[in-house]
């Protein structure tokens, strides 16, 4: 469950900046979900319904034309207000609440385990109408949330449409590929490819690296592998994709002396996000080399296998 | 009269003259009688069987009639439930208070809301099984109602499906946590499956 962890370490940024450069739609306030403590003990992570409120409010953050309401002064009137998925709440009190938090759209839910599955179950109440609907999702416990999360937003994000009046949208997956050919040349002409994505090893993934795979909108947990690299290079990624967007992973040469992976969108030269390749393996990782990008301090040069993502920087979140 | 006075005059008594004709006769009269003495006379018996099963089938047809007909008006009220009807009538006699409407054992009866509150959420239709018990219930999304011992909320999402979801409680009809063997639920959005029937081409 690092990934839940590290959703507290980097997505904050990605959710202000996606709440300022999206345009004017519904502005939803996502509050953290609820959970018991046998779920949480599966999780392996207290109060799990937090991360997962979080990743959800990326993912919607993602879905055109939505606007998120900060999650920190949402989790202020979380604890004032004892919102909770099984509370009632009036329609005047849903206008008060979603007044104070400049929301339209409010949205509670909960976590359960039901054998080996996860079940999430989410509320919608608009703070207008007071129109209140709801939407569950089931996945595999034993992977990661983001898929699951992914599903939910986009169930959500119809219930919202529906609630305006509007006819459902249609988000569309995003798709991603391996490309071939190292730079520089050294590193072999192995190709670049996409391992599993959200705990799903992908089948053949070397020999269909030239194939796309479809990526829900939202948060994934990607393994990118690349061969020829020391120690098969292989990292997990987390990266948010957008309705419709190609992306490829390609390995580049950075700042001409440092190797390194990256996913970017077809078409554009701007990386969503990158993980450097240390030219031995006795480097550290090193200090920043792009402004605003900083590497984990958790990571080492023994813990080559067990790479962390570096932070998504807020302009690789358009909409 | 005491006792020798009785038997004074049995003594005197004498016994009635009878012609030859009638002691010649008196056999047959005897085996006669003995014959046809266990037995009503066929025609009475006729009678009354038949005035009995007039009556059995009067009966039946009186009983049937009662259960036919209460049988019908219940499924009528489960119908006007289900179809939207009594949630109508109740929403014009009380605007914008009726939380929900419920028909168990005991009858129908209804939840109001203190003040009137004019947002509506889908309306909701529900049978609940728990045991022996059953209940039909019509409410909206976002209100609560009873379900094992729990308040829980019913919703309704954009494509006309109906959870439940509370404490360690869920219900779908994609997934469930929390029930037990002896539950049974069925639900349907009532405004949905309308709205959907509005739309579907009439055969």
């Amino acid at each position: 469950m690092k990934a839940i962890r590290l959703v507290f370490l980097l997505f904050p940024a990605a959710v202000l900046a996606a709440a300022d450069s999206a345009p004017k739609g519904a502005s939803i306030a996502v509050f953290d979900f609820k959970t018991d403590w046998h779920t949480d003990f599966k999780l392996g992570v207290t109060d799990a319904g937090e991360p997962f409120a979080s990743l959800l409010a990326i993912d919607l953050s993602g879905l055109p034309p939505f606007t998120m309401v900060e999650r920190a002064e949402v989790q202020k009137e979380q604890e004032l207000r004892k919102v909770a998925l099984d509370s009632p709440m009036a329609p005047k009190e849903a206008a008060e609440l979603g007044a104070s938090l400049d929301a339209s759209v409010l949205v509670s839910g909960r976590l359960y385990k039901s054998g080996s599955d996860l079940i999430a179950a989410a509320k919608v109440m608009s703070a207008e109408t007071g129109q209140v609907s709801g939407t569950v999702v089931k996945g595999d416990i034993s992977k990661p949330m983001s898929e699951l999360v992914s599903r939910l937003a986009i169930q959500v994000g119809d219930i919202i449409r529906a609630q305006q009046g509007s006819p459902p949208a249609e988000w569309k997956s995003a798709m991603i590929v391996g490309t071939s050919g190292a730079v520089p040349p050294s590193a072999g002409d192995s190709p670049t490819y996409v391992e599993s994505i959200d705990g799903t090893k992908i089948a053949d993934a070397a020999a269909g690296w030239n194939q796309s795979r479809p990526l829900l909108p939202g948060v994934h947990e990607i393994v990118i592998k690349h061969e020829a690299l020391p120690n098969n290079f292989e990292r997990q990624l987390l990266f948010i994709a957008k309705p419709g967007a190609a992306y490829e992973v390609k390995c580049l040469l950075f700042q001409r002396q440092r190797l390194g992976i990256t996913i970017r969108e077809i078409g554009s030269d701007d990386p969503v996000t990158v993980i450097l390749v240390p030219p031995k393996a006795q480097d550290s990782w090193g200090a920043p080399f792009l402004p605003g990008w900083t590497f984990d301090s958790e990571a080492t040069p023994g813990n080559f296998q067990a790479g962390m993502p570096i932070p998504i920087p807020a302009s690789a979140h358009g909409k | 009269m005491n006792s020798n006075e009785l038997d004074r005059m049995l003594g005197k008594a004498a016994v009635p003259e009878r012609s030859d004709a009638y002691w010649g006769s008196f056999p047959g009269r005897v085996v006669r009688r003995i014959e046809t003495a266990g037995a009503p006379p066929a025609r009475t018996r006729l009678w009354q069987l038949g005035f009995a099963s007039a009556f059995a089938a009067c009966c039946g047809l009186v009983i049937g009639f009662v259960l036919w007909h209460r049988n019908a008006r219940e499924l009528d009220d489960y119908a006007a439930m289900r179809d939207g009807r009594t949630l109508r009538a109740l929403e014009d006699q009380y605007p914008g208070r009726l939380q929900s409407i419920i028909r168990d054992a005991s009858g129908l009866h209804t939840q109001l809301s203190g003040d009137a509150a004019p947002a509506r959420s889908d309306p909701v239709w529900l049978e609940i099984e728990d045991g022996g018990d059953r209940r039909v219930v019509v409410t909206y999304s976002g209100q609560l109602v009873r379900c094992r011992g729990k308040d829980v909320m019913v919703l309704s999402d954009a494509g006309g499906q109906v959870i439940l979801v509370g404490d360690g409680f869920l219900w779908s009809r994609q997934a469930t946590s929390g029930l037990g063997n002896a539950l049974r639920i069925q639900a349907e959005d009532i405004s949905y499956s309308r709205a959907h029937q509005a739309r579907s081409p009439q055969l």
